[in-house]
């Protein structure tokens, strides 16, 4: 059978054959291939008739319901790039994105539309749309918002598409060092290429039901989101709810008889750590990837020893790739905790290899910056032709290296029986629960804050919990106090990204070359400095 | 300092600095209005197990008895005196 050229028309022949089967789920709704494939063609011409034409970008934000798809797919359908947007996000960082990716659309919710300055969006010519079942009469007033009616009247039809595969499915923003967050560009073939990869290595196919844990603007949803289209499955939905309360978390996997599940690693960390885990639970659950972050060997210990049965797979990938990029199923339980999991080999379609630091290449049992090449590289960053050129790297003839390739900015290993394992990363950019956030963006934010002369975060394990967590440090002459940097801090960066001790110094120890030695500064050394 | 005060005042540095929020009731809220997070949670859970010396059991990580202060001391209260055997 042809591969469907574009990511909205992997549904199509489930569409065909199999229309009233559930394409998605959430504690509440639930919708069929046949009603997705229909909302979201009503989405997309009520999309075309407000001006969205070929790759503009549409931001989305709403709560986590069975019509973020419908917002997915009926913006590809319109031949737009989606842009998803954190509910949880401050204001001025939301702000900071439209005004990057200028979209022609906004969609959002009953929830989200209150915490948006609407006069602001209308202003710059964004159409607001109102997707939610939920709020029926939006849109008729003199606002200009289009609402759930709006969406009903728009013809059924699927749209013509005028995509190519190489157009913009999405943009995605991650966390950028200088204070301003860098949307990742991932097309039509980016996607295709990954979920076609997931859908053979992990034979899933229409009897596949595929959790969603990871919120749609972080990448670990294009896995959930696309490969559950394309094998023909269901996606089910978690809750916000569900991620704090592991038991209900598992209650909704047993419902829902959830056969796959890629999770970050501190969630599975949580639910071990809360003593969910019991053989027999989850029965359905065949495989279970963990990505994001290394999972700490004990925990995955844990979790196989208590289900010897389950497939186990640690996903290495970087935004900047789509998806994974190297990937290790695990054959037996690690013997010890102080084993190390290597994140494997590449994925189909994906090249690998290591930099040195005298830009030469690394082989087995050496040490180098990871670099990939292939199908999932991302187009660079949306506006940012500085940044894509520092790590996004094109060919140049003659030095053996003929593919463009990414720098990942991970020190990684090449062991000697060809898999990789993970070190650490090169720079300041951390990974805390998951995300990704660049130390120099927290930092940056602090100093925009009146009275804050000086400031630092380094990241420090809590000894109580084991998890790692952000501490900040500030010079200041006045006497501004570390709870008020903190709330002006709150208002400036997203919550995931706030750091969970704030120290006021004398003075931030810098090296000769103004730099902060992060490594040699502890948590308690700082703490000897408060003034 | 009663249990309730001791969360109280965790919640208060830990989970609450960062909202630049000065007070917080016995019954205020924790869930709903986002004070416990994704992260908060797990800070809180370890704080209690070590604080109490206690074992919260995945059955009772639920948002019944985390939903306030006044919840969350009700369930370290019952936890102690069972590990006390009164």
């Amino acid at each position: 059978m042809k591969k469907p050229r574009l990511v909205q028309h992997c549904i199509d022949e489930h569409v065909r054959h199999a229309p009233g089967e559930i394409s998605v789920t959430d504690a509440q709704d639930c919708l069929t291939y046949g009603e997705l494939d229909e909302l979201s063609n009503r989405l997309a011409h009520c999309l075309k008739a407000a001006g969205v034409t070929r790759q503009d970008c549409v931001a989305f934000c709403m709560q986590r319901s069975v019509h973020c798809l419908t917002a997915i797919l009926g913006i590809l359908k319109a031949d737009a790039i989606y842009v998803p947007l954190d509910p949880r996000t401050p204001e001025s960082r939301r702000m900071s994105i439209l005004a990057d990716c200028q979209p022609r659309a906004f969609i959002c919710d009953k929830s989200t539309i209150k915490q948006i300055k609407l006069e602001e969006l209308t202003m710059s010519g964004i159409q607001v749309v109102v997707l939610d079942p939920r709020q029926q009469s939006t849109g008729t007033d003199a606002s200009g918002i289009v609402g759930w009616q709006q969406i009903l009247a728009c013809s059924q039809k699927p749209p013509e598409a005028d995509n190519s595969a190489d157009d913009l499915a999405y943009i995605m923003y991650t966390s950028g060092s200088t204070g301003h967050p860098k949307g990742v560009m991932i097309s039509h073939q980016n996607i295709r290429s990954y979920v076609d990869w997931a859908v053979a290595c992990f034979g899933l196919n229409p009897a596949d039901r595929i959790l969603c844990t990871a919120p749609f603007h972080f990448d670990m949803s294009t896995f959930d989101v696309h490969a559950a289209l394309r094998s023909g499955g269901t996606l089910c939905i978690a809750s916000d709810m569900m991620m704090l309360f592991p038991e209900n978390l598992v209650r909704f996997m047993e419902e829902q008889k959830v056969t796959v599940w890629k999770g970050v690693s501190s969630l599975l960390m949580y639910l071990a750590r809360a003593g969910v885990l019991k053989s027999g639970r989850m029965p359905n659950l065949k495989t279970v990837l963990f990505a994001g972050e290394p999972l700490p060997t004990r925990y995955l210990m844990q979790w196989m020893n208590t289900y010897p049965e389950k497939r186990f797979i640690n996903a290495y990938g970087p935004t900047e790739a789509t998806g994974v990029s190297l990937y290790y199923e695990l054959a037996k339980v690690p013997a010890s905790t102080l084993e190390r999991v290597p994140i494997g080999r590449p994925c189909t379609d994906t090249e690998v290899f290591l930099l040195k630091e005298d830009m030469s290449v690394g082989g087995e049992g050496e040490i180098g910056e990871l670099c990939i090449a292939g199908a999932g590289l991302a187009k660079g960053y949306f506006n940012d032709p500085v940044k894509t050129n520092q790590v996004f790297i094109e060919p140049k003839p003659g030095t053996g290296r003929g593919q463009r390739y990414y720098r990942t900015g991970d020190l990684v290993k090449m062991r000697h029986d060809g898999n990789y394992e993970y070190v650490s990363r090169l720079d300041n950019q951390v990974k805390i629960m998951g995300y990704r956030i660049e130390l120099g963006e927290i930092e940056h934010a602090m100093l925009s804050i009146d009275g804050v002369d000086d400031a630092v975060v380094i990241v420090e394990e809590d000894l109580q919990s084991g998890l790692n967590e952000l501490v900040a440090c500030y010079e200041s002459l006045s006497d501004l106090r570390p709870d008020t940097v903190m709330a002006e801090l709150k208002m400036r960066i997203p919550g995931y990204m706030m750091p969970k001790k704030m120290h006021k110094v004398i003075s931030i120890p810098r090296n000769e070359r103004g730099k902060v030695d992060r490594k040699s500064l502890g948590d308690a050394a700082l703490r000897m400095m408060v003034g | 300092m009663e249990i309730k005060d001791t969360i109280k005042s965790f919640i208060m540095t830990e989970l609450l600095a960062e909202k630049g929020l000065g007070s917080l009731a016995d019954a205020d809220p924790l869930i709903d209005s986002g004070i416990i997070d994704s992260f908060g949670i797990m800070a809180l859970m370890s704080f209690l197990e070590e604080k109490f010396s206690i074992q919260i059991a995945g059955d009772e990580l639920i948002p019944e008895n985390f939903e306030s202060v006044m919840r969350i001391s009700a369930l370290v209260a019952q936890k102690t005196e069972c590990s006390l055997g009164v």
